[in-house]
């Protein structure tokens, strides 16, 4: 846990681009929210890797997002179902339920949907908040927590050791 | 841009799918064997093994060896075990999660196979309990009791209605005297009547005018008063005298219940040639009530998978999902597939009479969409012990909710030897030698079960008689030595959860006629034996509630001497 925290801890205050490590986060929601077997999560993988997304958010968010995922299901499958079963979207389902692409995406799967759509909705906007509060954390939250009596008895401690470590 | 780019980020790519994909053509067998141990294991309820799966991928084919599956009911046997299989799958329909396949051998089934290690998985306390009541339901089918039991050892297990009652009416007994003579405390007794007389007395001596007046109004309130406690004497005494005649009258009832016992006991223990009428029944009933369970069972299993097909499964409104599996919603397709379709299989079978093969064509999961019943042929020419075996069957759940399966068999020349017919403790019985025809039209429409089997037995040998069986088990054994060759219908009509089963045959009246005498000398003893230990266990404690209901009447004495008092008094 304390490695963890060390690590997020070690992205914020790097010379990262803010917009790298939002990415990475936003990437890690949709892999981490929808089932990991499905084949749109290579599409991730790849924007991931070619993108110059920050790998080490990317793992942090990936874990994060899995366990929201897991207290969010019932919210998923209600949301997938009623999109699968809304009678204007019939027609679009049926041609992609006819579709390979399609049917190994296991799209008609209400959680797979209602994952999906949950992820891409917050896509955007998570991005631009996530920039702002690393920007804003950068701006005023760093230095006046590096002033605090708290990181102080942090930089003694196990977890600044750690935090050090991985900051080389 | 340049800055959001990165190149060696895309070999990267490149490098986990290449790993992922080596993985998979490494493991694929070992990822197939368990999807399908797994999966096998679910739909059974017990242990499924495999030994090896080998799967190609170019053409795309796929071998199992060793595939045992357990017997649900038999945890140590399995149901059965195919040697090898050998399918070629369809690969793109596979994409679609469609399972092709236009042709699949089956070498070397083998039924009712020992196992090594127990195939019982763990069951839920609600599966364990229906089991426990299944089991139960199965006990109830057990043959009834063709010996005469010993009234002594009857009577300890039985709950007399006698004793119940007499027990009863002691402690009525018991509880009306304890009120009584609480009451008898109450009520006014000798020394408040001496009390009175000695007022009365008093009152008679004084002189003068005035103070005879005044005792005059004195003594008639004291009258007042002894009236007022006689009355209640006298009421106590009704009452006393209403409960003692109702307990009376109960005791007097108490003779009647040992000829109720006596009736009760004798229906349930005692052997009646009238209710030995149908012994075919009762002798080859419960095994065959288990082979019918059995294939019941296995149907059971099979239908959901066949039926699936069914209008109402594709409303899926309010169904709960599994956690973090959901719920899959099907749409139209255009050119419409099963999920699972096996167009041809050839199978054998290794039977201990030898091989016996067959084929089965359209197994599938969704006839509705493939436009075909099931149907499967098998039959077994050249082997040991049995001349001819043909073995058909028709599934049709094309259109489900008027599904019709029809099953038919005809076994001829088959050479019966040590058959185990009933295995009931009391009265085990093995079919020796026999030859045996055999035919079965067995059909199930919708939930309507409609069967009938026939046998044809010759050249029948059953055991000689044991020396220590009971006098009525001999007689059924001499008879049934006596028999030559039989023929057994056995219908079985109702629904798939109930059905009646109805076993007839032309021994019966053979049967019947040698046990009738035996069984009436039997009944007889039996009666007389049980009157008399109902009247001895009955008997000493009718006369200790004669002797309770006697200790009343020295309360009722009691009020009559206190009422005799009073009215003394008011006569003065």
């Amino acid at each position: 846990m304390i490695n963890i925290v060390a690590k997020l801890i070690s992205i914020l205050n790097s010379e990262t681009e803010p917009g790298q490590i939002s990415l990475a986060f936003c990437l890690s929601m949709v892999i981490g929210f929808t089932p990991v077997f499905c084949p749109h999560n290579l599409l991730v993988l790849l924007l991931v890797l070619f993108l110059r997304a920050n790998l080490s958010a990317f793992l942090f968010g990936w874990a994060v997002f899995s366990a929201i995922a897991y207290l969010l299901d019932p919210l998923f499958h209600a949301i997938g179902y009623k999109a699968l079963t809304a009678q204007p979207l019939h027609g679009l389902w049926t041609s992609c339920y006819n579709m390979t692409l399609w049917r190994l995406e296991n799209f008609n799967n209400s959680i797979v949907m209602g994952s999906l759509i949950v992820s891409l909705t917050l896509f955007i906007p998570l991005y631009f908040i996530f920039n702002v509060l690393i920007k804003k954390y950068r701006g005023q939250l760093l230095e006046w927590v590096r002033k605090t009596k708290v990181m102080g008895m942090l930089k003694a401690s196990k977890l600044y050791i750690a935090y050090k470590a991985l900051a080389g | 841009m340049k800055k959001w780019i990165r190149w060696q980020g895309l070999i990267a790519f490149i490098g986990i799918v290449v790993a992922l994909s080596v993985f998979f053509i490494v493991f694929a067998d070992g990822i197939a064997k368990m999807a399908i141990k797994k999966t096998g294991t679910m739909v059974v309820g017990a242990v499924v093994d495999l030994d090896d799966v080998d799967l190609a991928l170019f053409p795309l084919g796929l071998k199992l060896k060793g595939l045992r599956v357990t017997n649900p009911d038999e945890p140590m046997k399995n149901a059965f075990e195919i040697m090898r299989a050998d399918l070629s799958l369809n690969a793109s329909n596979l994409l679609w999660r469609k399972i092709l396949i236009n042709k699949m051998a089956v070498d070397g089934v083998k039924f009712n196979t020992p196992r090594k290690k127990s195939g019982a998985i763990k069951v839920s306390k609600k599966s364990r309990a229906q089991e426990k009541s299944k089991q139960e339901e199965l006990k109830k089918r057990k043959l009834p009791s063709f010996d005469v039991k010993d009234v002594k050892t009857i009577l300890k297990k039985e709950t007399l209605l006698t004793i119940e009652e007499a027990n009863k009416l002691q402690n009525d007994i018991e509880q009306q005297k304890k009120f009584f003579e609480k009451q008898l405390k109450e009520l006014p007794d000798e020394n408040k009547f001496e009390g009175y007389e000695n007022q009365i007395k008093k009152l008679k001596k004084v002189s003068g005018f005035q103070e005879v007046l005044t005792a005059a109004k004195e003594i008639k309130t004291l009258k007042k008063d002894i009236e007022k406690d006689i009355n209640q004497l006298k009421n106590t005494r009704t009452n006393l005298n209403t409960t003692v005649n109702m307990l009376q009258s109960r005791l007097k009832k108490l003779p009647q219940y040992p000829m109720e016992d006596f009736r009760r006991i004798n229906s349930k223990y005692s052997l009646s040639p009238q209710g030995m009428g149908n012994l075919t029944h009762l002798i080859f009933g419960p095994t065959y009530a288990k082979w019918v369970e059995n294939g019941l069972v296995w149907y059971h299993k099979i239908a959901p998978i066949v039926e699936k097909g069914r209008k109402s499964d594709e409303k899926q409104e309010g169904v709960e999902p599994v956690r973090g599996k959901g719920v899959n919603v099907h749409f139209e397709e255009y050119e419409p597939l099963p999920e699972l379709l096996i167009k041809h299989t050839s199978v054998s079978f290794e039977v201990p009479a030898g091989d016996f093969s067959g084929t089965i064509k359209n197994i599938t999961n969704n006839q509705r969409i493939v436009g075909a019943p099931t149907t499967c042929e098998f039959d077994g020419k050249k082997l040991k012990g049995v001349d001819l075996v043909k073995i058909t069957g028709n599934f049709n759940h094309v259109s489900p909710d008027t599904s019709k399966d029809t099953i038919g068999a005809t076994v001829r020349g088959f050479k019966v030897e040590g058959l185990s017919i009933s295995d009931s403790e009391e009265f085990p019985l093995i079919l020796e030698k026999a030859l045996a025809n055999l035919n079965l039209d067995a059909v199930i429409k919708g939930n309507a079960v409609d069967s009938k089997m026939e046998f044809i037995l010759s050249s029948v040998q059953f055991p000689e008689p044991k020396e220590d069986s009971s006098i009525v088990i001999r007689s059924i054994r001499n008879a049934l030595s006596a028999v030559t060759d039989c023929s057994i219908t056995a219908d079985i009509k109702g629904t798939l959860d109930k059905q009646d089963i109805k076993i007839e045959s032309d021994i019966d009246d053979r049967l019947k006629k040698a046990i009738s005498q035996t069984v009436m000398k039997q009944t007889e003893e039996f009666k007389a034996k049980l009157i008399k230990e109902i009247n001895g266990s009955t008997h000493a404690q009718v006369s200790a509630l004669k002797g309770s209901i006697a200790g009343l009447d020295s309360i009722d004495q009691k009020l009559q001497d206190r009422l005799q008092l009073g009215n003394q008094l008011t006569r003065n």
